[in-house]
């Protein structure tokens, strides 16, 4: 249970990156929370999804995904096909000023004997007539400690993107006692 | 001229924060992982219009026989 959130870094960025790496992460914390209120670059009218990676290891990643648009008219669907999925933004197409929402929950990262789990809860507003909302139930089979976290790979098809100015990100370190 | 590619790397231990140009390898990765987007898209879409053409197919088989539109659509649900 998550009693106590602290903020362990913060970073607004004042460039436009590919990617946005956490690194040399104290393993003094139960879970840890990545959340990001991001834009991008990439080239489409929607949205760019993007991959979170740990410890620089690209392997042994798998999960589903489940995404909703309420406004829209794309049914409802779920996919195994993105194994590190981080979420969504939007890209070049979408209004400047609108950023993606995307909460990264990443449980029991500091263990050293079990797989880590991590959840993704992520919507983009796109001030049309589409909100689009994800989830996704992701495990890296590894048991190495989480000591560094990367969010790169914006892509929308085969249109690659970086994450542009304002775009702001914030690790949190969660405790179950106080 | 093609975009720069740099990442921020913040420590977390120290607070340091480094700009890096991205290396041939973590690019290289980052092509394959929009290529894997793609192909996943792409066979989702596939999916989605096989799954819309069969119960097309099946209404209009269900409505041969005699079933109303609401009573296919019904079942077809």
């Amino acid at each position: 249970m998550a009693l106590t959130y602290t903020i362990i870094e913060n970073q607004a960025l004042t460039s436009s990156h590919a990617t946005v790496t956490f690194s040399s992460i104290p393993q003094t914390y139960t879970d840890l929370v990545l959340f990001a209120s991001a834009m991008s670059n990439v080239s489409t009218s929607l949205a760019g999804n993007y991959n979170i990676e740990f410890n620089g290891v690209t392997s042994s990643y798998s999960g589903r995904r489940l995404y909703a648009d309420p406004g829209g008219t794309q049914t409802p669907y779920s996919d195994t096909g993105t194994p590190k999925w981080g979420g969504f933004v939007p890209g070049s197409g979408a209004a400047a000023d609108v950023p993606n929402s995307c909460f990264i929950y990443i449980a029991n990262y500091s263990s050293n004997t079990q797989y880590k789990a991590w959840s993704v809860d992520v919507v983009v507003e796109t001030n049309t007539t589409s909100g689009y909302l994800g989830l996704g139930a992701n495990l890296w089979s590894n048991t190495n400690p989480i000591t560094s976290i990367a969010i790169s790979g914006i892509s929308s098809g085969a249109n690659t993107g970086s994450f542009i100015v304002d775009s702001n990100f914030t690790l949190y370190g969660i405790k179950d006692t106080v | 001229m093609s975009e720069a590619l740099t990442k921020v790397v913040i420590n977390c231990t120290t607070g340091e924060r480094q700009v890096l140009a991205l290396t041939a390898e973590e690019i290289a990765q980052r092509e394959a992982d929009a290529a894997a987007f793609a192909v996943a898209e792409a066979e989702r879409i596939a999916a989605a219009e096989a799954v819309a053409a069969a119960k097309a197919s099946g209404i209009a088989k269900l409505l041969a026989l005699g079933l109303t539109e609401a009573e296919a659509n019904a079942l077809a649900k």
